[in-house]
């Protein structure tokens, strides 16, 4: 027997449940614009229905409904699209960061058509050129001066700028380090309220919502991935570690790496590395690392090779006041003393020499034949790493040995400078624990350093020189202007001309001389109006002094540009693609989890419809027991 | 499946669609308003090389045009001072024959000493002659007039002479780079376009089984030659000889006693110098010790320079001192030997400037290019960009529109 109220009972439960339909229509409407925010969905069933099977249920037929009720209110979310999104937009915060800051590196070196170092080293050779067509004349080295000065000012400024840029890069990632952190910390504390709802049996969706969008904007700083298996530990991992685990954080942290300039270094809590594989962290520690930090290289290797060898020709030459010896741009050797020893580990006792150059006493042609046998010994490439040997035969000639030098891993380059003398020149060490521009080992076992090209003094490991021995200058047997010690750091930032170029003119060497006494260096002018020197300064233009890439100073920068305009390029594509990827996703998360308002206008109306009528149900209802009382009465 | 759309969904795509079309619109508008196809490297890397290339080829063509300009004023002033000494020269000769004819007296050939002292110092001036604040024939001297002259009194006629000039420049040549690794001479030193007839230097002293001592090296008109101990007189003879020089060495033997001579193939002044601290050429009785060239040769050995106002001072002497025979022999052969070799000068000079010509018309084709292609990879294509652009802010226009129409429509626009 029905109860006389069933009716007002079945209408109170369409009332509630079709007001929390109005409700959750409200609630997603008003959210439309908010970000993160999934739809969410009452989803209604019927209550259980009259009567159970059981031998004292009442005798009517059945079953009887009993109203309807809310089941749960769900978000309408696909997870598996959100795990693609945060894959992918990894990709583009990697991406998008690169291009950010190889655009800013273009701009720096202010390519193609405006003045730009590579224009004005134009320049510079051209003044050479000039003055050697008019050595006496002052206004040429006037010009001469002002060119280069432009030239050291442009590669200062542009050294700077690209300076500055990685440190601001570093400070991006410190900041960054502490996003991750800060980000990790609310999803731990979020993950402990979603546990505690979870258990009261709510369905917690907003608070999903917000997770979820933290999770995005963590996706896009470092590569994660979500595991959502285990029901009480929602877990975020780096690469193979995890960074949050339920309510636990395990942070990541920035410290200093003295090998790499003192730059920050992402490391865990217990001092291992963090493996990046994508994202705007992984970005800016590739563009610092990489990018940046090779433009500076390139940049300090064109200033010290250009000082360098304009330097050696220009000591060969005299000026208009007949000095001679003088060095065109400024050199500054980070060795304290003249013998080029150095402190490499800073603990306040010298403990190695820091040699950039040497350069033989004989006159050599590359057709020379060596005519003895032997293999030069150049040290390891790689900290605690293999020798690097090479092997000379007694009909080898002279060029033969210098290109193999100059394609091995040898620290060193090989070149017959302009006087035919075997210059040895120290590179940038691939391995970041090597001092850069510093010869560390020259050894031959046979006569080709020794009696051929004359740069040591014995062969054999007796006559080797190692720079981590002080002292060790003198192993080589040649005069002192032979050797180039190693120049201080960020040669790019102080390149600069000479002070007695500044301070006068004549002392550009414009003209050459000739060696009377025969030690190497010509002591006796040409003549003043001579421009022969200046003429082989100028053809330093073509020569590739930049021996290590086989290319001259020009076509150096020419290849840098080229380089980074590439890199540029593909950056762009490469976000291009990945941007297009995440809008897509984002579009179909948008097309399932977004509010449609006609869709939850007409559900509203609905819901609307349904508790009028719920409404009017109670009203019949209570009609119906009035006219039973009234029957009574 | 449709998909189902959502307000949000539209708003997004709108904008993103807007978004990428404003930037292809400010690209084109770029491109527009520079002229400019590339304005960074990643606009077009391969492009960018390109350009660099040709932008660096550019001024170099430009500089070096430039220089050969420069070298050109300097050779047609070298041109002009030569033809004025030609003319000079030639009358000398036509004063030679005059002075050798027998029917001139004593007193017409002292008059006509006179007219040769006048012009040996015209010829001296134009010898001395400056382009841009250095002598034009002093090598590449630049402080003093390379050639320096004395004067002397004649005793029985009290008038001033040019007694002796000596040299004072240097034997280098002046060279310009008129294009990548092509250098010209543009002026020949003084001491060999005003040198007539072959240097000869006869040292005094005898060096009969001399043997150098160590190894060193001498320079031989700016060529280096290594004498090795234990070279005796011939070897080095040998080498000098074998040095591919306009010199040649020479052992003099007399009475058992050894002599050292040098003298030249072709009429200039021999460089001498001992070099690497070695003594040879001295040892030999060639050259001074601590002295440099030139002039630097040793007072016993006996030098016959034969510079053109060597061969004309003596014409003048011998014209003072009436030898007939002298004038119509020596003096005539000197003056041919100096017009001879003053007329190759110019000669190499014309082709120098021919060769410059040649340079500069290969240039300036090249300039013409390099600008062509320069412009070609750099800049816009005008017409093309134009259209492109007409064709983004048509679909600009189109996408706006539709937005417009589209965005604010919801069911609540039908709803009272």
């Amino acid at each position: 027997m029905l109860s006389t109220f069933h009716g007002i009972e079945t209408g109170k439960k369409g009332l509630m449940s079709n007001n929390m339909g109005i409700q959750t229509t409200g609630h997603n409407l008003s959210n439309v614009e908010t970000e993160g925010y999934s739809r969410q969905k009452v989803n209604l069933s019927t209550t259980i229905p009259l009567y159970e099977p059981s031998a004292n249920r009442v005798e009517v037929p059945g079953q009887i409904g009993t109203g309807v009720q809310v089941e749960d209110i769900q978000r309408v979310r696909d997870q598996a699209i959100d795990d693609r999104i945060n894959y992918e937009k990894g990709g583009l915060g990697y991406w998008e960061t690169k291009q950010k800051f190889l655009h800013q590196l273009e701009t720096i070196f202010n390519e193609p058509d405006k003045p730009n170092l590579r224009t004005v080293l134009d320049d510079f050779w051209e003044s050479w050129q000039k003055l050697a067509a008019d050595p006496t004349e002052q206004a040429s080295r006037l010009e001469l001066i002002q060119r280069a000065e432009l030239l050291a000012k442009t590669m200062n400024h542009t050294y700077n700028s690209v300076y500055d840029l990685r440190q601001n890069v570093n400070l991006l990632i410190e900041q960054k380090i502490a996003e991750i952190n800060h980000i990790a910390r609310e999803i731990a504390t979020l993950n402990i309220q979603i546990v505690k709802s979870e258990a009261m049996g709510d369905k917690p969706n907003d608070l999903y919502d917000k997770r979820d969008l933290l999770a995005d904007r963590l996706s896009k700083i470092v590569d994660i991935r979500i595991e959502r298996n285990n029901k009480h530990e929602l877990i975020v991992y780096i690469g193979t570690e995890n960074l949050v685990q339920g309510g636990k954080v395990h942070e990541v942290r920035g410290v200093g790496e003295p090998e790499n300039d003192g730059l920050t270094a992402v490391l865990w809590d217990d001092g291992r590395q963090v493996k990046l594989g994508a994202g705007e962290l992984a970005g800016l520690m590739d563009v610092r690392d990489n990018d940046l930090r090779k433009a500076l290289q390139n940049l300090n290797s064109l200033a010290v090779n250009i000082t360098d060898t304009t330097n050696e020709v220009h000591r060969d030459g005299f000026g208009l006041n007949l000095t001679t010896n003088n060095n065109f741009f400024k050199e500054i050797p980070l060795s304290p003393v003249a013998n080029g020893d150095y402190d490499f580990n800073n603990d306040g006792i010298f403990d190695g020499v820091a040699i950039f150059r040497v350069s033989g006493t004989e006159r050599l042609d590359e057709h020379t034949v060596i005519g003895s046998s032997g293999f030069l010994n150049f040290g390891p490439s790689r900290f605690n790493g293999q020798d690097v040997l090479i092997q000379y035969q007694a009909t080898d000639k002279v060029k033969d040995v210098i290109e193999r030098i100059n394609q091995s891993d040898a620290g060193v380059v090989a070149y017959l400078n302009h006087k035919g003398q075997l210059s040895l020149k120290a590179k940038i060490p691939e391995d970041r624990r090597f001092p850069q521009f510093v010869i560390r080992h020259i050894e031959d076992s046979g006569n080709f350093l020794v009696g051929v090209a004359g740069i040591l003094s014995e062969s054999g490991a007796n006559g080797a020189f190692d720079y981590r021995t002080p002292g060790n200058i003198t192993k080589f047997n040649v005069p002192a202007e032979n050797v180039a010690l190693t120049f201080q750091k960020n040669q790019g930032a102080w390149f600069g001309l000479d002070e007695k170029i500044l301070a006068n003119p004549d002392s550009i060497a414009a003209a050459a001389g000739i060696d009377t006494n025969g030690d190497g260096d010509p002591d006796r002018i040409n003549g003043l109006g001579d421009n022969r020197n200046a003429l082989q300064i100028a053809e330093l233009r073509h020569r590739k002094i930049m021996i290590e890439e086989r290319s001259s100073a020009s076509d150096f920068i020419k290849a840098m540009i080229g380089d980074f305009g590439t890199r540029s390029e593909a950056a762009i594509v490469n976000m291009d693609k990945n941007k297009a990827v995440v809008d897509s996703l984002e579009n179909l998360r948008k097309q399932i989890s977004g509010v449609n308002v006609d869709e939850e206008l007409s559900k509203m109306i609905m819901y609307q419809h349904g508790y009028n009528a719920s409404a009017r149900l109670v009203s019949v209802i209570d009609r119906m027991i009035e006219t039973l009382i009234r029957m009574g009465a | 499946m449709n998909p189902r759309v959502t307000q949000s969904f539209i708003v997004n795509d709108f904008n993103v669609n807007l978004k990428s079309r404003m930037n292809e619109l400010q690209k084109t508008q770029n491109k527009l308003a520079s002229g400019y196809r590339i304005n960074l490297p990643s606009d077009d890397p391969v492009g960018t090389i390109l350009y660099m290339d040709y932008e660096h080829r550019l001024k170099e063509v430009q500089t070096y045009q430039r220089i050969i300009e420069d070298g050109k004023a300097r050779l047609n002033m070298i041109d002009s001072s030569l033809e004025s000494a030609t003319t000079i020269i030639q009358r000398l000769r036509e004063l030679a024959i005059q002075g050798a004819n027998g029917t001139y007296t004593k007193e017409d050939r002292e008059k006509m000493a006179v007219e040769v002292d006048q012009l040996l110092r015209e010829l001296l001036n134009i010898a001395n002659m400056y382009y841009k604040d250095t002598p034009l024939f002093g090598g590449t001297t630049i402080s003093d007039k390379p050639f320096k002259p004395q004067f002397k009194v004649d005793e029985n006629t009290g008038i001033e002479y040019l007694e002796n000039v000596r040299y004072m420049g240097n034997n280098q040549a002046r060279i310009l780079e008129v294009d990548r690794g092509e250098r010209v001479d543009v002026t020949p030193p003084g001491n060999q376009i005003f040198w007539a007839e072959n240097m000869e230097i006869y040292s005094t002293l005898n060096v009969s089984g001399y043997v150098a001592q160590k190894d060193s090296k001498i320079l031989v008109d700016g060529v280096e030659i290594a004498i090795n101990a234990g070279d005796n007189l011939e070897v080095i003879a040998n080498k000098i000889n074998d040095a591919g020089l306009a010199v040649k060495a020479s052992i003099q033997t007399q009475e058992g006693q050894s002599y050292f001579a040098l003298e030249t193939t072709s009429p200039h002044q021999i460089s001498l110098l001992d070099l690497d601290g070695g003594t040879v050429l001295q040892d030999l009785g060639i050259i001074d010790h601590g002295m440099y060239p030139p002039n630097n040769y040793s007072p016993a050995a006996r030098v016959f320079t034969g510079s053109v106002f060597d061969v004309m001072i003596n014409f003048r002497k011998a014209l003072l001192s009436d030898n007939v025979f002298q004038i119509g022999g020596r003096a005539v052969v000197g003056i041919d030997n100096s017009l001879g070799n003053l007329l190759k000068y110019r000669a190499h000079m014309g082709a120098v400037t021919a060769r410059l010509d040649n340079i500069f018309n290969r240039l300036t084709s090249d300039n013409v290019y390099l600008e062509d292609a320069k412009q070609n990879t750099i800049g816009t294509d005008i017409a093309k960009a134009m259209m492109d652009l007409k064709a983004l802010e048509f679909s600009h226009d189109v996408a706006l529109n539709v937005g417009a129409r589209i965005l604010p429509r919801t069911l609540l626009d039908f709803l009272r």
